[in-house]
């Protein structure tokens, strides 16, 4: 048998054929069955030690990123998508037949210009043409226009949520530093208190010292006196016997 | 339902980024992890240091564990690891004679005769336990008052049942030498 065998039985972890077997042969070996005597002394000695209440439950913790990594991960998808959006340039357009969804810059039509039949007609092309042009350069002039504008409302937003989420990660600094501090701060606290506390005891302990020495002086005097008092009592008994005439005891 | 499957809920909360249930979760355990690292070193304040380090570890580590089933044993694991790793922390700094006079030298308060001799002999087996072998204390401590199995224990610690047996045994032993050099161990000698 070995010290695992032992073990597993001290525990209760043998099979019931396993344990059978083992306390048959624990009869037959003597100094087996004392020495697991001796361990289960032991562990009986263990179990005095019970659970105790945590003095304290407070958990300080380090501060959590803002924004959780699987949001992290939506927002970086939500992006991609978006960006993909403002490069392609999806439009949408409604029928009678059906809708459609074209990808890349739109760009109207130039209309169909028929061949001119004279000069007054010659005249209204031309002003058609530079008519469209204008409405062309326009168009193009409203768009970057458009584009610039929320260019620069993106950026201020994307910087007004930095400085908010920075303002928040300090707060949670500072925070943490100052429970971290006030934790720090408690430990000499207690020793201190400890060394201040045992040196007014040994004060006191040296005045009542003090004052147990003075008390047993003066008592001191006060039984020498009474002892010479005693003596010079029982020297004055002892004369005043001696004094007394032999005839007056008889 | 069992705490270990309470706590597996509560992880696959923790895991989508609810605060609340990784408090749920921490105050949950915390007597436990409070309790092994209290006996281990047999001092509240390091019980406290150490928990508390436990637990940041956990915070940190929570959002890739993969088994969530295996959390009691990664987290006695993290406590043992931990708890060997702030003795040793202790050892260099060789302040652990100090913080052990500091805990002696609390007031004894008049207690009932039994009460005090019962208090005396907790305070005794505590001590032995502190003048262990730091791997055969963990073993002590997982068996005797978290009741691991042997396999358990094994899984936990990434030993064989083998070793984590003929650990117990030598720490029992070694505890019992212990106890006996401080005069505990006479009236408490098992009649089987």
């Amino acid at each position: 048998m070995t010290h695992e065998q032992m073990m597993a039985y001290l525990y209760g972890e043998l099979s019931s054929e396993e344990q059978a077997e083992f306390e048959r042969w624990l009869e037959q070996h003597p100094t087996a069955k004392a020495e697991l005597n001796e361990l289960k002394s032991t562990r009986s000695l263990l179990g005095l030690l019970e659970d105790i209440r945590p003095s304290a439950t407070t958990v300080e913790l380090k501060p959590r990123p803002l924004i959780s990594k699987k949001w992290m991960q939506w927002m970086s998808i939500a992006a991609g998508l978006a960006l993909a959006l403002m490069v392609a340039r999806p439009q949408l357009e409604v029928t009678g037949r059906g809708a459609m969804v074209t990808f890349g810059s739109y760009e109207k039509q130039a209309p169909s210009t028929p061949k001119p039949a004279n000069d007054d007609d010659a005249i209204q092309q031309l002003v058609a043409q530079s008519n469209f042009k204008i409405y062309k350069q326009l168009d193009s002039i409203q768009k970057q226009l458009g584009d610039k504008i929320a260019w620069k409302e993106q950026t201020l937003m994307t910087a007004l949520e930095n400085e908010l989420n920075s303002h928040k990660y300090q707060q949670q600094q500072y925070l943490t530093r100052t429970v971290n501090n006030q934790y720090q701060e408690r430990i000499p606290r207690i020793v201190s208190n400890v060394q201040s506390m045992q040196l007014e005891q040994r004060q006191e302990v040296k005045q009542m010292l003090n004052r147990l020495w003075q008390e047993w002086q003066k008592q001191r005097e006060r039984d020498m006196e009474a002892i010479e008092r005693a003596i010079l009592e029982l020297q004055l008994q002892v004369q005043e016997d001696e004094q007394i005439p032999f005839e007056e005891i008889d | 339902m069992n705490i270990e499957s309470y706590s597996e809920h509560l992880i696959g909360k923790v895991q989508d980024g609810c605060d609340q249930s990784l408090n749920k979760l921490f105050s949950l355990w915390y007597e436990r992890v409070y309790n092994m690292a209290w006996k281990y070193f047999g001092e509240e304040a390091i019980a406290m240091d150490v928990s508390q380090q436990v637990f940041i570890s956990i915070q940190k580590k929570l959002p890739s564990l993969k088994d969530p089933s295996k959390f009691k044993f990664w987290l006695y694991r993290t406590v043992v690891n931990q708890c060997h790793m702030e003795s040793r922390k202790l050892k260099s700094r060789s302040n652990l004679k100090e913080r052990i006079t500091q805990f002696r030298l609390q007031p004894m308060q008049e207690q009932p005769d039994e009460i005090y001799h019962r208090n005396e002999r907790t305070k005794m087996v505590l001590e032995a336990l502190q003048e262990i072998p730091p791997e055969q204390r963990a073993i002590i401590i997982m068996k005797e008052y978290e009741e691991l199995t042997f396999r358990e224990i094994a899984e936990t610690l990434g030993i064989s049942e083998g070793t984590a047996k003929s650990r117990l045994y030598y720490g029992l032993k070694n505890l019992r030498k212990v106890l006996l050099n401080n005069n505990i161990t006479k009236e408490y000698n098992y009649d089987a």
